[in-house]
């Protein structure tokens, strides 16, 4: 980075904080400081829910999953604009009728305190596990990238989300959500503009993506039942509808971030917009991963794409070992580059024999430097266990560091840092939240009624749990394992969670003795199942939800003093 | 709600700084009417709008077919 990539990074970051900062400034109303804005329109709320999901890790690991399997990832969105119909239509009223905070306090309503405690609890269990990942993971991938130091970056990410998160609360968190996405959206489509233009000459869209589509990295759609295929068009509408309805409708990162605003009308316009164009924007990360792919097919590539750590092992004891893979990684590259041109010049010649052999050829010699980048991925694991071989997460900002002018590099680490601030505020508001109104206005009543001492409480809860996040993501020494494991976490918890809420909203009869019985007995199920099965960890989110339902609808029936609240919507 | 509690543009009221102070405002329970028209053109009702969110999706899936046998 150089002296005009700084000033883009600085300005933009600083400027949006700052930005958000002062503009909310004087936020005294507890309404404005957890709800946001009474005039906030759906265009801010849709931006805001779409900054929430995306992280920082959507822009780095997304395209290095486009780059290494192709733009089959796609379809784990294919639930999300099915769910998104379910909150609009069901969710989202209901919380606005009842005037909530949070959709734990629906349950409290709904049902009774031990209930709304038990959901706030899986939460604040489940997002604070998460709270310093969110921080780590792109902290670690940039710090390594730009040489920068790992525990500075952390601290510097995290103390400018605190600042502004605290100072305006869910009002500064979604005016600056607004601006940068701006961000994110101009420094996407920059990098896909600029990609196109460094393909070889008269290569184009549309032979690029001939190329992209003979090594099998544009198959979108996979309509295959094989249950040994990790993402099919069912499982993404499966597995994707119950992980997207109960994150969207009852994750309190996301429901924070709708319910206010000036009218249920804009709450649900914010929500079909994300229903609407989240498959589009998905496709668009995913595709500009696999024409990273293209472009390296038609330059020297190297064989790790971490070269921080790959120039840490070159220059140690085994040096040598991987110097010679390099070294035969890059002619066997250099043959697959002529292989490519033989495919090229044959495809439209309309001889289909010689194409499919030309293809065949093109696609042995990629399965030779795929092997050869496997062979050195466990060299480097033979030489040292704690070596971090998982790459493709580098693949993209490589690629931003060393093919993209200054001030644009700027600007796409802008994005990065962009992605990570809005995600962490969106969290870090709604672990402040829940805290201050399901854990200490529930056991403090009477000073509860204070509203500036409401307010006060809130914000301390916020910077607190910014500092849990900071601190978890400086000490708790993650590896990759640990960052999937977040993942895990989350799917253990949210389907019992979603059970909970969909028994809330079609059960009306079940009381919440029954259903905080059965959602306790089904998570203690999905433990056991979790520490049995070796299936996929997007299954417990079905199975968790399925079980709270059936086991809360049980109880009901044999209990008889099972009765939902009188205060049920 | 009364329609005395909305703004001009159909928004709820926001917090009366002046009404309690000290106290927690009643402001926070909008109370949307039920099948409020969501105000979109071309779009009576919130059902038609989930109906074309629901055929856009079959139509983008569908498309992304065709761009997998495309470019296969």
């Amino acid at each position: 980075m150089n002296q005009l990539d700084w000033i883009v990074l600085l300005v933009t970051m600083l400027g949006i904080a700052a930005y958000g900062a002062w503009h909310t400034r004087h936020t005294d109303h507890l309404d404005t400081y957890l709800k946001g804005n009474r005039t906030t329109r759906w265009g801010t709320i849709g931006i805001s829910v779409m900054a929430t999901q995306a992280s920082a890790i959507t822009f780095l690991s997304i395209p290095g999953q486009g780059f290494e399997s192709g733009i089959g990832f796609v379809q784990n969105y294919f639930g999300l604009p099915l769910a998104l119909i379910v909150v609009c239509a069901v969710f989202l009223p209901i919380y606005r009728k009842l005037g909530v905070y949070t959709a734990y306090e629906f349950l409290g309503r709904r049902f009774d305190p031990k209930t709304r405690l038990l959901g706030a609890a899986f939460f604040l269990l489940q997002r604070g596990l998460a709270a310093g990942v969110t921080i780590y993971a792109p902290a670690i991938i940039l710090a390594t990238v730009l040489g920068w130091r790992l525990d500075l970056t952390i601290i510097g990410t995290g103390l400018l989300v605190i600042v502004y998160t605290v100072t305006g609360g869910s009002a500064a968190v979604s005016l600056t959500q607004k601006w940068q996405m701006g961000v994110i959206f101009g420094g996407m489509v920059t990098a896909f503009v600029i990609l196109l233009l460094r393909l070889p000459d008269g290569l184009g869209f549309g032979g690029a993506a001939h190329v992209a589509g003979a090594f099998g990295k544009l198959q979108a759609v996979d309509f295959s039942f094989d249950p040994d295929k990790r993402y099919t068009l069912w499982t993404g509408i499966l597995g994707g509808f119950f992980l997207s309805l109960s994150y969207f409708g009852t994750d309190q990162s996301q429901v924070q971030r709708y319910i206010g605003g000036a009218a249920l009308r804009e709450g649900r316009l914010g929500l079909v917009f994300n229903a609407l164009l989240k498959i589009p924007m998905q496709f668009f990360i995913l595709l500009l991963g696999a024409l990273v792919f293209v472009f390296y097919q038609f330059q020297p590539a190297p064989v790790f794409y971490n070269r921080t750590e790959w120039a840490h092992y070159t220059s140690g004891p085994k040096g040598a070992e991987f110097q010679a893979l390099e070294a035969k990684h890059a002619a066997l590259h250099a043959a697959k580059q002529e292989k490519i041109q033989a495919w090229l010049a044959v495809r439209d010649k309309g001889d289909a024999a010689a194409e499919a052999a030309a293809r065949t050829a093109m696609v042995a010699a990629n399965a030779a430097t795929d092997a050869v980048r496997k062979e050195t991925k466990a060299a480097l694991t033979a030489a040292d266990p704690k070596a971090k071989v998982k790459d493709s997460d580098y693949v993209f900002i490589g690629f931003v560091m060393e093919q993209l002018p200054h001030g644009v590099i700027g600007l796409l680490i802008a994005v990065m840092f962009a992605a990570a601030l809005g995600s962490k505020a969106g969290e870090l508001n709604a672990l402040g939240t829940t805290t201050t109104i399901d854990l200490w206005r529930h056991f403090r009543p009477l000073a509860a009624h204070d509203e500036a001492r409401n307010v006060r409480v809130a914000k301390w809860l916020t910077a607190g749990w910014g500092i849990v996040a900071i601190g978890f993501a400086l000490f708790a020494g993650f590896s990759e394992n640990l960052i999937e494991a977040s993942n895990i976490i989350g799917s253990i918890f949210y389907g019992v969670v979603l059970g909970i809420f969909l028994v809330a909203f079609f059960l009306k009869k079940i009381g919440g003795t029954a259903v905080f019985w059965g959602a306790l007995a089904a998570q203690a199920l999905v433990f056991v199942l979790f520490f049995t099965l070796s299936i996929s960890y997007l299954w417990y989110n079905f199975i968790g939800c399925a079980a709270c339902v059936i086991l809360s609808a049980i109880l009901h029936a044999l209990l008889p003093d099972d009765a939902p609240a009188s205060t049920a919507p | 709600m009364k329609p005395a509690d909305q703004q001009p543009d159909g928004g709820p009221r926001p917090p009366s700084k002046g009404a309690a102070p000290g106290r927690v405002s009643d402001s926070r329970i909008p109370d949307d009417p039920a099948d409020e028209a969501p105000g979109v053109p071309g779009f009576r009702t919130w059902k038609g709008i989930y109906v074309f969110v629901f055929v856009t999706f079959v139509a983008v899936v569908a498309a992304l077919a065709l761009f997998s046998r495309v470019f296969a």
